[in-house]
């Protein structure tokens, strides 16, 4: 999940044909002539009612407004770039929604004559929602009944059309999850315009789109975490769980919580398997700098070789990566189980085949470690 | 019986010649998994594990009569590789590959609902009828057949209950991954109605996820159905909108509500056993098995 700020978005949507209000970033120079928007470039909502967008009536007035803006917080979010674009004289504003609906398992297209509240707000019946069969794009019947329901003044409809059609054209070939527009402006003179965007991509298609980076969201542990392959979640517990599997990293944080345990940190290996026995010691480096009271190894091969994480564990001892006082905890079970249990002979852990055992045995050290390693130390 | 995947299952890997696909076939040859072949594109006529290699999924489903793909080529070559099964007129197909891109997976679920053939996945760990064929991720020395069907979208999770199932005596009926993907070619509804009909199978043990909408309608599926459903949604303490590892389990907090808290009480609400904890399945089961009889 990539999520763009306002001035990204709309740059992506003028890609596919979509209009968009001229603007540049603080301190580019703004549009020349007429009254302005300076608006914070934030992911957080209810930006307008926070103070992230003032109106001014000439460039000097913007100017001071963007740099006083800059720097400044929404929430624990810093504004880091501030946008200045042109005023719109809009006469109507609509809402304008393309996504992907998981459940439909196709893309929709949402919406309504009343754009410019929250949408959650506007009732049910309001808000058109179309799905699209993907295999046929968005038609040009489909297209006329969206255009139908919004009802426009008859000199805009052409622009309200291709305002739908440059948003479903970049909803496919953008990757993208979701693109909104609240809200989309009707102009005086009968232009359809992006006033706002709002822009989720699929990061799994980054390989499709050379240019694009990769961005994570997360703290400073999680990203450390993305780029060994792993994914990573810091929570504010005093044991570290590694695990194979999604469904066996969710379930592990069950069942150490409802054990009366906490977790502080949570990591998936994911593809780091494939770079063997020094990435495992990477990611015990990794976890072991939160100081746990408790590393968790909970892992089930049906086919990649155990031995790989007994010989990753080795390594970090032999680096002396393992924190100092962490008990290790290691649940074996799979492919090479008893080749990896003899590697770890003479290793100081505690060693189970069972899933529940495993749990009970972290929980018991972390709750009785000492006080200083009772919290995890977030943020080092 | 069983479902979906039989001894009389054809069974064909595609990307056989890679280093998964070999693996696939040596365990697939093995332990009796009726494989008859494979493809992989520039290599038709030599042979993987003494099954022929075809050069394209159209003759190799003329040459072998193969009802059923096993898929093990990369993630970027799987939207190509799921047209090319349907199109050669597969009636089932196991998609392994994670990472999928969102539209890729729209279009390959489009095309398979157009033409009748049952995707599993993408991002699925498969299916196993044990001691019949599998097409899982699953290796067979860890598994044993008995009466209980599983439907999970996690691979792992499969692991764990068929475990904690084993312990307990008890063995599967077959074993369906759906994938953790946010769109799947298959829902969990589509696969309980072929458990409700199986004469191998006396309860079902349903392994779900927060995020999305499919864990609601298989409750509401559960309530008419005659067998014991017993539903286990792992993440209970998951934090909301937190990528854990599977693209599809993200509990937004916004919109509907999809935490793994509330698709257990709708599980509840419909009459299910439900677990909250792996470790809760089996006397959850136990539970609702008693009481049917």
């Amino acid at each position: 999940m990539i999520r763009l700020l306002e001035h990204e978005g709309k740059s992506l949507l003028a890609r596919h044909g979509m209009r968009i209000p001229r603007g540049a970033l603080y301190p580019e120079s703004p549009p020349a002539g007429g009254q302005l928007v300076v608006k914070a470039q934030v992911l957080a909502g209810g930006r307008g009612k926070a103070g992230g967008i003032e109106f001014s009536d000439n460039a000097a007035d913007a100017e001071a407004a963007a740099k006083k803006m800059l720097g400044t917080t929404f929430g624990a979010v810093k504004v880091a770039a501030v946008y200045v674009e042109e005023r719109l004289k809009i006469a109507a504003e609509y809402y304008l929604c393309a996504m992907v609906d998981r459940d439909l398992g196709v893309p929709v297209i949402l919406a309504s004559r009343e754009g410019g509240v929250e949408i959650e707000t506007v009732a049910a019946d309001r808000i058109l929602k179309r799905p699209v069969d993907p295999l046929l794009g968005l038609r040009p019947f489909v297209l006329d009944e969206i255009v139908r329901f919004l009802d426009p003044p008859e000199a805009a409809r052409t622009n309200l059309r291709a305002a739908v059609a440059g948003l479903y054209a970049a909803l496919v070939n953008e990757d993208a999850e979701l693109l909104e527009i609240n809200p989309l402006a009707l102009l005086a003179d009968n232009t359809v315009v992006a006033a706002d965007a709002k822009c989720v991509l699929d990061e799994d298609a980054g390989y499709r789109h050379v240019a694009r980076e990769d961005r994570f969201d997360g703290t400073p542990f999680e990203i450390a975490a993305r780029e060994l392959g792993t994914i990573g979640i810091e929570l504010d517990g005093n044991i570290a769980a590694i695990m194979n599997g999604a469904g066996m990293t969710m379930a592990t944080l069950d069942q150490v919580v409802a054990l009366g345990g906490r977790v502080g940190a949570l990591v998936e290996l994911h593809g780091a398997m494939a770079h063997g026995p020094e990435r495992i010691a990477e990611i015990i480096e990794l976890v072991g700098k939160q100081q746990p009271a408790v590393i968790l190894l909970n892992v089930y091969f049906q086919f990649r070789p155990l031995d790989t994480i007994a010989k990753g564990l080795l390594r970090a001892r032999d680096r002396g990566w393992l924190p100092q006082g962490c008990k290790i905890i290691v649940r074996f079970r799979g492919e090479m189980e008893q080749e990896a249990r003899t590697l770890l002979a003479g290793f100081d852990c505690e060693m189970t085949g069972v899933f529940e055992d495993a749990c009970t045995l972290a929980v018991k050290y972390a709750n009785a470690a000492p006080r200083s390693k009772q919290r995890a130390a977030i943020g080092n | 019986m069983s479902i979906l995947v039989d001894r009389s299952s054809r069974i064909l890997i595609q990307g056989i010649t890679g280093a998964t696909g070999r693996s696939y076939a040596k365990r697939m040859v093995r332990h009796g998994t009726p494989l008859v072949g494979g493809v992989s594109p520039g290599k038709g006529g030599e042979t993987v594990e003494g099954v022929p290699v075809f050069n394209t999924m159209r003759e190799a489903v003329a040459a072998t009569g193969a009802d059923a793909v096993l898929s093990a080529v990369p993630t970027e070559r799987a939207l190509d590789a799921v047209f090319e099964v349907i199109e050669a007129g597969i009636q089932l197909m196991v998609l392994y590959s994670e990472n999928v891109p969102l539209h890729d997976a729209v279009r390959m679920r489009a095309y398979a609902l157009a033409h009748g053939m049952r995707l599993l996945g993408p991002n699925s760990a498969g299916v196993i009828s044990p001691g019949k064929a599998n097409l899982a991720d699953i290796n067979d020395v860890n598994v044993v057949a008995g009466r209980i069907g599983i439907v999970s979208k996690s691979g792992t999770l499969s692991y764990e209950v068929i475990d904690n199932l084993q312990r307990s005596g008890m063995g599967e009926s077959s074993v369906v991954c759906l994938g953790g993907d946010r769109v799947l070619g298959t829902g969990y509804t589509d696969i309980l109605p072929l458990f409700e009909s199986d004469a191998d199978t006396d309860a079902i043990v349903l392994i779900g996820e927060p995020g999305g909408a499919l864990e609601y309608a298989a409750a509401e599926m559960a309530k008419s159905m005659k067998k014991p459903v017993v539903a286990y949604i792992t993440a209970q303490h998951a934090p909301p909108e937190k990528r854990l590892g599977h693209a599809g389990a993200i509990s937004s907090i916004a919109g509907a509500p999809t935490t793994a808290k509330e698709k257990l009480r709708a599980f509840r609400e419909a009459g299910c056993a439900t677990a909250a904890l792996l470790t809760e399945i089996v006397p959850a089961l136990n539970g609702a098995m008693a009481a049917v009889r």
